[in-house]
């Protein structure tokens, strides 16, 4: 082989060796997408986020009561963190979302609802980027930061009346008596319409 | 003598009432009456025994309410079964209806008789329940326990009476043998009923809102402010509950059909 071709095959070696190696692939990653770079340099270390409180502005409510949850978000790191959401959900229903800033320390963020009886399990949760409130259940479980729940018994509305139960009694006893009284009112009917008396 | 019309309602009333109170003492004189009252007495008691003994009641007298009252279905199913099942059925198999129905007596009243001398000790049964448990509730948590939830629920478990009288009442009026009518009644409201209304709602996942057995949800669904607990036959928390004013409609309709086929049934039976 010639000295020539030699430098050739061993350049190419060299550009292959270097574009495989990984620094160089995120960087021309990052290169290609302005809009994930800024994701990636915002990105905060999960350790430093944390859902540390949710409260209720009432703490037994009833049914159909808006109630106003606070959630307490701590930022332990020293600079702000956006492009993430915090995400409130109820079972498996989204009440709300919201997409916010954390500052450093403790941030609060209300969100409103209205309560639906019985038990309920209210979970917050903190993402990264903003998911599809459409399509809430597509987003990766990776980016879940952090997450917090509360189980909270709403009290439902008084079930129905007490002068139902009471008129549907009456109607029963009434109809139950008063088919004793069938057969004679029957005969009465016939025997003016000038039937022959039969027996029931 | 032609009888006039007030004269012929006043005897098929007395006739009636003659009825009713030969069944009352038939069933005094069988021992059902002291069975079932004892039972009506006993049962709430172990729910106040076993808690002072061993554990501690619970925090509300709502909750108290709902866990005694999940088993009132219990005792009216074994009450009904035991004062209706035999009702008609018994006059077919021993023979007695040969005596019976040779009188002057219109059969209607007969059979009319039959089943209010079925349901009143069944609703009495019922009546003591909710006495001693009431009761229980002023011993733990004062007068102030005593709540209208715990009233409602007491004339719901009535209307549920009647209409789980009416059902084992249809057993007997359309079966041969008064064991298996008793066993019919007696186990389709515990287990049958139930099973189907389970299967409907776990694994059709449709509301059984049809079924008698589904509806006498409301006798502790009416304590809004304690969880299910799913005690008591078919008592299972399901993914449905009943709706308060079409479970009455359901329990009114099954008394009141189930009650007028059966005497209708009856009237039509001969002995053979």
């Amino acid at each position: 082989m010639r000295k020539k071709d030699l430098y050739k095959w061993l350049s190419v070696l060299v550009v292959i060796a270097i574009l495989s190696s990984p620094t160089v692939e995120s960087s021309l990653e990052d290169r290609s997408s302005p809009a994930e770079q800024d994701t990636l340099v915002n990105e905060p270390a999960v350790e430093d986020l944390n859902i540390t409180d949710m409260t209720f502005s009432d703490d037994e409510p009833r049914e159909d009561q808006n109630v106003t949850i606070t959630i307490t978000v701590e930022n332990k790191g020293t600079e702000e963190q956006r492009n993430l959401s915090l995400i409130l959900i109820n079972i498996d229903q989204i009440i709300s979302l919201k997409e916010v800033s954390l500052a450093p320390g403790n941030n609060s963020f209300p969100f409103f609802w209205q309560a639906e009886g019985g038990n309920q399990n209210i979970t917050a949760l903190l993402v990264r980027g903003t998911p599809d409130m459409e399509d809430i259940s597509d987003f990766r479980s990776e980016d879940i930061v952090d997450t917090f729940s509360v189980d909270i018994w709403v009290e439902p509305e008084s079930m129905g009346d007490i002068y139902t139960p009471l008129l549907a009694l009456g109607l029963i006893i009434v109809v139950l008596f008063g088919s004793a009284l069938i057969p004679s009112i029957w005969r009465a009917i016939s025997d003016r319409g000038g039937h022959k008396r039969r027996k029931f | 003598m032609m009888k006039t019309v007030k004269e012929d309602i006043k005897e098929d009333l007395k006739n009636t009432c003659l009825t009713v109170s030969f069944e009352l003492k038939k069933h005094f004189r069988m021992k059902r009456m002291i069975i079932s009252f004892g039972l009506a007495i006993g049962l709430p008691l172990i729910f106040y025994i076993v808690p002072r003994i061993w554990a501690s009641f619970p925090d509300t007298a709502e909750g108290f309410a709902t866990l005694n009252l999940s088993f009132v279905n219990l005792l009216i199913i074994i009450s009904g079964s035991l004062f209706a099942g035999d009702a008609v059925v018994g006059e077919f198999e021993e023979k007695t209806g040969l005596l019976l129905f040779s009188t002057p007596q219109r059969h209607s009243t007969i059979f009319i008789g039959k089943y209010i001398g079925a349901l009143l000790p069944t609703l009495a049964v019922v009546s003591i329940y909710y006495l001693t448990t009431s009761l229980e509730i002023v011993g733990i948590y004062g007068t102030g326990g005593l709540s209208i939830e715990l009233f409602q629920s007491f004339i719901i478990s009535l209307v549920y009476t009647t209409s789980a009288v009416s059902l084992i009442f249809f057993f007997s009026s359309i079966l041969k043998r008064k064991i298996t009518s008793t066993l019919l009644g007696f186990f389709s409201l515990i287990m049958i009923l139930p099973i189907i209304e389970s299967v409907l709602q776990f694994l059709v996942e449709v509301e059984p809102w049809y079924i008698l057995t589904y509806s006498a949800g409301l006798i502790t669904d009416v304590f809004v402010s304690v969880p299910p607990i799913g005690g008591g036959p078919g008592g299972q928390v399901g993914q449905f509950s009943p709706d308060f004013y079409m479970g009455l409609t359901i329990m009114v309709l099954h008394t009141l059909v189930l009650f007028f086929l059966s005497v209708f049934i009856a009237n039509r039976r001969r002995m053979e």
